[in-house]
C-alpha cells in the first residue's frame, strides 16, 4: 500500500499538528527585516528576501523589533526556536478566560463552548515551544486546559449514547477532539446503519441471492 | 471435506496480514504455500470432473432432478469458494510486496532479492516478477515531474528542517548544498533533515 | 480531459488573471476543484453576478496552498477517489521547483559573500545567522509543500488501488458522470492501468489459468461477495459546513430555517429524514447524503 494503514482511516497526531501550523498567530519580533531606505541605496549586498510560496510573505520581510506582527504558526515557532521573537498568547489563553470555558462547560450539559477549532493543539504546541511567553503560570495554565479537556471529554461520552443511524451534530467541537473520536464514533455509527439496513428489508439491496436461484433453474453450460 | 485446504490457505493469509500490520520493520514474507495451492488446484478439477459426471447423468435422467441439481450447484460453489480463497491469499501476499517497494524505496529490496537465496526462496517466481514489475513501475513514477517532491520520502509532516544527528555506523561522506560530511560511527553533525532523511531510513544516522 | 499541455502552461501564465474557481464565491455551476477553468471561449465575465470583482481575484500563492490543504483533508476522509485537480497540481508543483531553485541561487549568493568577505568591510554590523535565516524559512517552508503533496499524492495511489478494478469498470461505464480521465491524472492513469496488467498478470499465471474457463473472472460482481470493492457509499464522515459566500442570496441550495438560520437541507433516502445543516456546523453524516455539497465545496470533510 502506498499509504500505511494507520493513515488510512485518519490522521495521526503529527498531521494534525501540521494542519493547526498553517493559522496565523501574532508575535514580538526580536530582529528587523524591514530594509532601511538608507540600506538600499547604498548598493551594498543587503539581507536576502525571504520568499514564500504558501504565505504572504509581506509580513516577515517588513518586521521590526518590538513591533507586532502576524505570521503563520510555524514560522513563528521557528523564529522562537531561534530567539528571535516572543509569541502572543491567544486571548482565550488566559486563566481568566480558561475559567470562562470550564465554568460554560460544566452549565451547559448540551454544548460545547465556542473555542477556537485548533484550541487544545495549539495550547500544547505553545506550551511546548514559548513557555516562557505567557503572562500566567504555565502549570497553572496546563492544568486549566487539562480541566477543559477532560469536561469535555465526559460530555462526549454521555452523549455517546445518542448515537444512532441517522446523524450527528457535535458543533464546537475541535479538530484534535474530533480525531480522537473519530474511529469510535465512525466505527459505531456504520455497525448501527448495518443492523437497520439488515432490519428493514426494503432497503436492502436486492442482488443477495440471484446466483443461488439461476443455478438451481438451469445449469449455466 | 472439500474447501478444508482453501480454509487452511486463508487462515495462513490471516496470520501473515495480521503479523504484518502490527511490525513494519521486516521485509519478509512467510514463504509461499506452493503445495497448498497445487493441492487446491488439483481439488478444483477434481470438482470441475464431478459436474461433468452430473450433467451426464441428468441428461441421461438417472438420478432424481431436485438431488442432482442440488449437488451440482454445491459443487460449484466449492469451486468458486476454493478460487476466492487462492485469489485472496495472492493478493494479499501482492499488497505486502507493494508496501515493501514503497517502504524500501525499491532498489534496495531488488539488490537484496538478488544478493539473499532466502528472500528470493519465499516468494514463488511468479511473486519475483511482479515484484520487479512493480519497483520499474514505481522507478518511472517517481522519476517523473513527481521527481521535486520525493514520492516515496516521509509520510510524517516536517517538524525541524535542520537537525542533529549521531552516526550509527559509518557512512563514507556525503555532499550537501552545506558542505561535506564524512560519516564516521558515533560522530555528531548538524544538517539539513532531507539531506539525511535516507540515511537514518537506513539506519546509518540516528536524530538526537 | 481533453487539455494538452501547451493550454495548460499557456494557463499557468495566465495566473495572475485567471479566474480562481476554487474560490468559494464562485457560483458558475461546475465543480469547484481548483480544476475547472476558462478553456471553453463562452466565459463572458459580464453574465456573472459580480464579475467585474472577480477579474481581479487572482489566483495567488496562499489560496492555491489552503485549497491543496483542503482537498489532501477530504481526499484522505472521503471513502471514494476525488476528482484530481490538474491545474492546481501544475501550479503547485511548478512553484515548488522553481522555489528550489530560487533557494539554491542564494545560497550560492552567500558562499560567494563569504568568501569575497565584502561583508565583513561593510561595517555593517554582521550577524551570520540572521542572514541565512530567510534561506531557514524558505526550506522549513519547501519541506511543507513538499509533504503535503506528497501524502496527497500517495492517498490517491492507495485509493487508486483499492479500487483498481472499480476504477476499471468506471472506464467502460458510459452512464458514469465523472470520466476517468477527469478523477486520474494522466501519470495516475498510466499508474492505475500498469499496476492492475501487472496484478493480473500475477493472479493468472498463478491461479488463474490452472483454473477451469469459467472460473477464470476476476470481476465476479455475483455470489455472497462481490469481487469488486466499491467505495463503501454510507461510511459515516465528520462535516464543516462552510461559511457561504458573498453571494450567499445567489445559491439556490441555501435555505433559511424557522429560526432565520441559513442552512442546507439533505435527505437521508434509506431513513426518509430530512436534515438541515447549519453553516458553521460540524455533522456526523453518510458520505453519500453529503457527496454533492462536497463537490459544490459546500462543506468541507475534517
Amino acid at each position: 500500500m502506498s499509504l500505511p494503514e494507520h493513515l488510512q482511516a485518519t490522521f495521526s497526531p503529527d498531521e494534525i499538528q501540521f494542519i493547526v501550523e498553517n493559522e496565523p498567530i501574532r508575535i514580538f519580533p526580536r530582529i528587523t527585516t524591514r530594509q532601511s531606505v538608507r540600506s538600499r541605496h547604498r548598493d551594498q549586498i543587503t539581507q536576502a528576501k525571504c520568499t514564500l510560496i504558501t504565505s504572504d510573505d509581506h509580513n516577515v520581510n517588513q518586521m521590526v523589533a518590538m513591533q507586532s506582527t502576524e505570521l503563520p504558526l510555524w514560522l513563528a515557532l521557528l523564529l522562537k526556536q531561534q530567539n528571535k521573537c516572543s509569541i502572543v498568547a491567544p486571548r482565550w489563553l488566559t486563566l481568566q478566560s480558561l475559567d470562562q470555558s470550564i465554568s460554560f462547560e460544566k452549565k451547559n450539559s448540551d454544548r460545547f463552548s465556542s473555542l477556537p477549532w485548533n484550541w487544545l493543539v495549539l495550547a500544547q504546541l505553545l506550551f511546548g515551544k514559548a513557555p516562557d511567553d505567557f503572562h500566567d503560570p504555565v502549570h497553572e495554565l496546563r492544568s486549566r486546559i487539562q480541566d477543559l479537556r477532560e469536561v469535555r471529554q465526559l460530555k462526549v461520552l454521555r452523549g455517546l449514547r445518542e448515537l444512532n443511524e441517522s446523524h450527528l451534530q457535535l458543533d464546537n467541537l475541535s479538530l484534535l477532539e474530533i480525531n480522537e473520536l473519530r474511529p469510535f464514533i465512525v466505527g459505531t455509527m456504520d455497525k448501527l446503519r448495518q443492523i437497520h439496513t439488515a432490519t428493514n428489508p426494503e432497503s436492502q439491496p436486492h442482488a443477495q441471492a440471484q446466483l443461488t436461484q439461476q443455478d438451481l433453474d438451469e445449469p449455466p453450460y | 471435506m472439500y474447501g478444508d485446504l482453501a480454509d487452511k490457505l486463508v487462515l495462513e493469509a490471516k496470520r501473515t496480514k495480521h503479523l504484518h500490520s502490527r511490525s513494519s520493520n521486516g521485509y519478509k514474507l512467510p514463504m509461499y504455500h506452493e503445495e497448498l495451492i497445487q493441492g487446491i488446484l488439483k481439488e478444483v478439477g477434481q470438482l470441475k470432473k464431478n459436474t461433468e459426471f452430473l450433467k451426464e447423468q441428468q441428461s441421461i435422467g438417472s438420478l432424481d432432478d431436485r438431488v442432482s441439481k442440488c449437488q451440482y450447484f454445491v459443487t460449484l460453489l466449492c469451486m468458486e469458494r476454493n478460487k476466492r480463497c487462492l485469489l485472496a491469499y495472492q493478493k494479499m501476499r501482492a499488497d505486502i510486496l507493494d508496501r515493501f517497494a514503497w517502504e524500501n524505496n525499491g532498489l534496495d529490496l531488488l539488490n537484496e532479492l538478488k544478493g539473499s537465496e532466502q528472500v528470493a526462496s519465499d516468494l514463488s517466481h511468479d511473486e519475483q516478477e511482479y515484484l520487479k514489475d512493480y519497483l520499474d513501475l514505481l522507478t518511472d513514477l517517481k522519476s517523473s515531474e513527481l521527481a521535486d517532491i520525493d514520492l516515496s520520502g516521509s509520510l510524517t509532516p516536517p517538524s525541524d528542517v535542520f537537525i542533529d544527528v549521531r552516526v550509527l555506523k559509518d557512512a563514507g561522506e556525503i555532499q550537501t548544498e552545506y558542505g561535506v560530511f564524512n560519516l564516521i560511527k558515533d560522530s555528531q553533525f548538524f544538517v539539513r533533515h532531507s539531506d539525511v532523511e535516507r540515511l537514518i531510513q537506513q539506519g546509518y544516522l540516528q536524530k538526537i | 480531459m481533453d487539455i494538452s499541455i501547451d493550454d495548460i502552461l499557456a494557463e499557468l501564465d495566465r495566473d495572475t488573471t485567471a479566474v480562481d474557481h476554487s474560490d468559494p464565491s464562485s457560483h458558475l455551476p461546475i465543480p469547484s476543484d481548483g480544476n475547472t477553468t476558462m478553456m471553453n471561449s463562452s466565459f463572458d465575465p459580464s453574465r456573472m453576478p459580480g464579475g467585474k470583482n472577480r477579474l481581479h481575484e487572482d489566483v495567488t500563492p496562499q489560496k492555491d496552498y489552503s485549497r491543496l490543504m483542503t482537498l489532501w483533508r477530504n481526499e484522505r476522509c472521503a471513502p471514494e477517489l476525488l476528482p484530481y485537480p490538474s491545474l492546481l497540481l501544475s501550479r503547485m508543483l511548478r512553484r515548488v521547483q522553481e522555489q528550489m531553485e530560487n533557494i539554491e541561487n542564494i545560497s550560492m549568493g552567500f558562499y560567494k559573500n563569504t568568501i569575497s568577505g565584502d561583508l565583513k568591510n561593510s561595517g555593517v554590523s554582521y550577524d551570520k545567522t540572521n542572514e541565512k535565516l530567510p534561506l531557514l524559512y524558505m526550506e522549513a517552508e519547501l519541506e511543507r509543500v513538499k509533504f503535503l503533496l506528497r501524502s496527497y499524492l500517495r492517498c490517491r495511489l492507495s485509493k487508486i488501488d483499492k479500487f483498481m478494478l472499480y476504477l476499471k469498470q468506471l472506464d467502460y461505464d458510459e452512464t458514469n458522470v465523472t470520466p476517468l480521465n477527469e478523477l486520474l491524472s494522466e501519470q495516475e492513469q498510466v499508474y492505475h492501468s500498469r499496476h492492475f496488467a501487472i496484478s493480473l498478470k500475477l493472479l493468472n499465471s498463478s491461479i488463474l489459468k490452472h483454473m477451469p474457463p469459467e472460473l477464470q473472472a476476476i470481476n465476479d460482481t455475483e455470489g455472497s461477495v462481490s469481487m469488486i470493492d466499491e467505495p463503501e457509499w454510507n461510511k459515516f464522515v465528520f462535516i464543516h459546513v462552510k461559511e457561504p459566500s458573498d453571494h450567499a442570496n445567489e445559491d439556490p441550495l441555501l435555505e433559511k430555517n424557522e429560526f432565520g438560520k441559513l442552512c442546507y437541507t439533505v435527505t437521508i433516502h434509506e431513513l426518509n429524514e430530512d436534515v438541515e445543516l447549519n453553516i458553521g456546523g460540524i455533522y456526523v453524516m453518510r458520505y453519500g447524503v453529503i457527496k454533492d455539497l462536497l463537490r459544490n465545496d459546500k462543506v468541507e470533510l475534517i
